[in-house]
């Protein structure tokens, strides 16, 4: 019983702050609040990703060698959007700059 | 006649059939057998007997090529005739050869090696395989499209895929090909992970785990994070060529998109395709040395930082798309550091030959060529990490030389080793071993006649089918070369059919190798060893009980046709885009009778596939104890679901990264961008966040064994779906009555591909749900038995975390 209810708990809040911060990232960018759009959203949507991993995917009573693999996963993706993008960013002869 | 003689010798063969059955009905066992087969060793076989199909056909189409360039002025393959073959050769080369053979080998001795009974998932691998076939034979069809095959390279570069100088549907083919062969290869990953991390046997150690294992444990996390990013390439690509959208053909850096999504598969595509080989080299050179590998540890270590790395040097495909100096640096440094950790491996092989007492039979030969190739083949792509020199040698036969030494000269050579090496275990006959040394010959000779003068033609261009006459000489010795190197092959293939039927019965251990699979006999009984074999600590092999664990035998039951359907509605599906009566359009592409059968039946075989499950048909007890260290704990359908959601979140984290792309480019949107009603945005987003919260809440209360507060969470759970999408087909309906449709532009592109994209996932966590509930009606679920619950909501989170990104992505930015 304790342990359901202390499970209960960590859904409902984690459910509470989800949806808060789909509010609270919706309020804040179109009353444009945030100075940095991008970022702000990046680091929301980023906390929630991590909540629901966290939370309600359980990654936390995973062995490391599961908590490892969306953290390569993370590295890679940020390692090719970066890559890309800086590319784009760069002048060159293709596009315009 | 012939065709009664081999069927009928395979019948007998596989000793599947009663002499005194008659023909037909022979036959009809033969082909259920062989339809409805889960066991790793016949999908082995089949993955073995397919793959070197497509070898000959890619084989065909190299020497058409060669043939064309023995001299200037030919007109055996002209203009896009040459394009098409040159295209197709890489293609089937690189996707229907290379690792199909690795992986049909692996399927067959993986299991035998790591002592495990099969697979961890016998039916996703029988789906692989079929996914495989099938997207082949599209490939294969492809050649016979109005306009012809795919003809814009092996790289299929943009724009020169777009429906402006792509016509017609034979690019379409390809492309669905490739998103199939995928899908196959994204299960197989699935698949051997699990199974090598999970299933091996007792005292089986990773440090007892056989290089080639090993080596397949890195292709499979090459292929994790690789094969996601080309799936969402071949995606886009489809959806321009069919439905309008402007991905590759966008000012705004279309070709360099393409540029990036296909090299950040590409290169690690190579050690995809290498690293098999490797393994096998490895394993091949420490038995007939008679000595352990030296400095295995070392190796895996290489290996393990190969594998890293190979994710950060795809730049220097690209030195000369004037990508960002910066970038173009590190890249060059990545790229010159990743061959260490090669040179290590081939140092390593080589030591270990170093006082060895070496046997020089068929396979190592092979392995002692592939080893010599490795070094040339390898010393020419470090000159291709220089900006400079790359820029210079960019586009010319030297680089088709260098990679034609690693996919050819090692990696054939090395698959070849392994053919050799293993062919008694598989088939328990002995193959002719002075036919195999002549082969090894003669492939050897020429191999180096039809390829190292392309390193002098170091000024030719490739990708041309007429050329200035002072090449003329290199390239007639080059296709006297491959003319002698092709039909070499056939060696191989006279030596293997006439030994399986003629040759000299194996022993079961013909090497006196020191792995796993040579402990059991020769062919492996269908539930691999009699007995549960495990390692002791001083290294010998005990088998603790016959028929231990769980039986092998109730795998014989276990045979299923619903891969096979999903394989054959695919096909029919491919096949319909083309050659069938058009029923309508939408957009450009075709929706015939034979797609919509296709549909029919692959939905049909997916729903008997749940319906197998919800009788839990295909349920098979773990064995007790097991070396799973680093999954310990986590059981091998959770883990699966975990190696599955990774791949999906790169899937989806690739197109994320395009609208990043495309983003960064166009500071501003199309006018009208923000015409997504923000309130439907976040309603459905609170629906969404709801949703996976009642599911999680029936977890709570099936764990707690209240089984209508479990029903009533899974009812919640399946409304709030339903509504996301319901919710999601009105917004739709809404934006394109408004004038909100794929026309409008990139911005339209993204948002209807990652949310439609997004919306399907839905779909399948819905219908997912659906079936617990369906489960559950039938008393499926108890207070300590709910399997699938877990993973089902897992797969819910992973839904629900890729819309927290495009809520804000579409609504809001």
């Amino acid at each position: 019983m304790e342990r359901f209810r202390a499970s209960l708990t960590i859904y409902t809040a984690t459910w509470l702050i989800l949806v808060g911060g789909a509010v609270l990232e919706a309020v804040f960018i179109l009353n444009r609040i945030a100075r940095w759009p991008e970022l702000f959203v990046l680091g929301v949507s980023g906390f929630q990703a991590s909540l629901i991993l966290l939370f309600y995917m359980h990654l936390r009573d995973e062995p490391t060698s599961v908590k490892a693999m969306p953290v390569v996963t993370l590295l890679l993706l940020i390692a090719l959007l970066a890559s890309a993008i800086t590319s784009v960013l760069a002048c060159t002869p293709y596009i315009p700059g | 006649m012939l065709i009664e003689v081999a069927l009928k010798g395979g019948l007998r063969a596989w000793g599947v059939v009663d002499v005194s059955e008659g023909y037909l009905n022979q036959v009809s066992r033969f082909l259920w057998r062989w339809l409805t087969t889960t066991n790793h060793k016949d999908i082995g076989l089949l993955y073995i007997v397919t793959s070197i199909y497509f070898f000959l056909v890619a084989g065909a189409l190299g020497m058409l090529v060669r043939a064309q360039l023995s001299k200037p002025g030919n007109t055996i393959l002209v203009g896009n005739e040459y394009n098409e073959a040159v295209t197709m050769h890489g293609l089937f080369m690189l996707l229907w050869f290379v690792s199909p053979l690795a992986f049909g080998l692996a399927n067959y001795i993986v299991p035998l090696q790591i002592g495990a009974r099969d697979l961890a998932f016998p039916r996703l691998n029988a789906l692989s395989y079929w996914l495989y076939l099938v997207s082949g034979l599209i490939a294969l069809v492809s050649f016979f499209a109005p306009g012809g095959t795919a003809s814009a390279g092996w790289t299929l570069y943009a724009p020169l895929t777009s429906d402006i100088y792509s016509l017609g549907k034979g690019l379409d083919l390809v492309g669905l090909a490739v998103i199939l062969f995928s899908a196959s290869v994204t299960l197989g990953t699935i698949n051997f992970l699990v199974t090598i991390v999970k299933m091996r046997a007792p005292g089986m150690t990773w440090a007892r785990l056989p290089m080639f294992s090993w080596t397949i444990v890195f292709t499979v996390l090459l292929m994790l994070w690789a094969f996601p990013t080309l799936i969402a390439a071949t995606f886009l690509l489809f959806l321009d060529r069919n439905f309008g959208t402007r991905f590759y053909e966008s000012p705004l850096g279309g070709s360099y998109l393409w540029g990036h999504l296909f090299w950040f598969f590409g290169h690690p595509e190579v050690y995809i395709l290498l690293f098999p080989a490797l393994g096998m080299i490895a394993d091949i050179v420490s038995t007939f040395s008679r000595r352990q590998l030296f400095a295995k540890h070392i190796i895996v270590l290489g290996l393990s930082l190969g594998t890293a790395l190979s994710f950060l040097v795809w730049v220097h495909h690209m030195f000369i798309t004037g990508i960002a100096l910066e970038i173009r640096k590190i890249q060059s440094f990545t790229t010159a550091i990743i061959s260490v950790p090669f040179e290590m491996t081939v140092i390593a092989m080589i030591l270990t030959l170093w006082r060895g007492r070496i046997w020089y039979t068929t396979p190592m030969l092979f392995a002692l060529g592939s080893i010599f190739n490795f070094i040339i083949g390898g010393a020419t792509g470090v000159f291709l990490s220089s900006v400079p020199l790359d820029i210079a040698f960019r586009g010319t036969y030297w680089v088709v030389g260098h990679f034609h030494y690693i996919v050819a000269g090692v990696i054939t050579f090395g698959l070849m080793a392994g053919l050799y090496y293993w062919f008694p275990k598989i088939t328990g006959r002995m193959y002719n071993e002075r036919l195999g040394k002549i082969h090894f010959a003669i492939a050897f000779t020429s191999i180096h006649l039809l390829y190292l003068p392309w390193f002098l033609l170091m000024d030719m261009p490739r990708r041309i089918y007429d050329y200035a006459p002072e090449w003329a000489t290199f390239n007639l010795v080059s296709t006297v070369g491959a003319l002698i190197f092709g039909a070499s092959f056939l060696l191989p293939l006279i030596n293997f059919t006439y030994s399986l039927w003629r040759g000299p019965r194996a022993s079961d251990n013909p090497w006196n190798a020191y792995t796993l699979e040579w402990l059991t006999t020769s062919p492996p009984p269908r539930h691999n060893f009699e007995g549960e074999p495990m390692i002791t600590s001083d290294g010998r092999v005990v088998f603790i009980a016959a028929n231990g664990g769980y039986s092998h035998h109730v795998h014989v039951e276990h045979q299923t046709l619903t891969p096979f359907g999903i394989g054959l509605g695919a096909l029919l599906f491919g096949l319909g885009l083309v050659y069938s009566p058009t029923l309508s359009t939408i957009f450009n592409l075709n929706v015939t009778l034979l797609s919509v059968v296709g549909v029919i039946v692959m939905v049909v075989s997916l729903l008997k596939w749940a319906w197998n499950d919800l009788l839990d048909k295909f349920t098979i007890p773990e064995p007790k104890v097991l070396e799973d260290w680093p999954l310990s704990g986590v059981d091998k359908v959770r883990s699966g679901v975990w190696v599955f959601l990774v791949g999906d979140i790169f899937l989806f984290g690739t197109l994320i990264g395009t609208w990043l792309f495309v983003r960064t480019r166009s500071l501003a949107w199309e006018p009208g961008y923000l015409s997504h009603d923000i309130t439907i945005g976040l309603v459905n987003t609170f629906i969404l966040f709801t949703a996976t919260y009642f599911y999680l809440l029936g977890y709570l209360f099936i764990r707690r064994g209240s089984i209508a507060g479990f029903m009533l969470s899974m009812v919640m759970a399946l409304a709030l779906l339903v509504s996301f999408l319901l919710v999601k087909v009105v917004e739709w309906s809404h934006l394109v009555s408004v004038g909100y449709t794929l026309a409008t532009g990139l911005q339209a592109q993204l948002y209807y591909t990652l949310t439609g994209l997004h919306g399907l996932h839905v779909l399948f966590g819905a219908l997912a749900t659906a079936y617990v509930i369906a489960k559950a009606l039938r008393g499926g679920y108890t207070r300590e038995e709910h399997k699938g619950v877990v993973e089902i909501g897992l797969y819910l989170g992973m839904v629900e975390m890729i819309w927290v990104f495009l809520f804000p992505m579409f609504y809001l930015l």
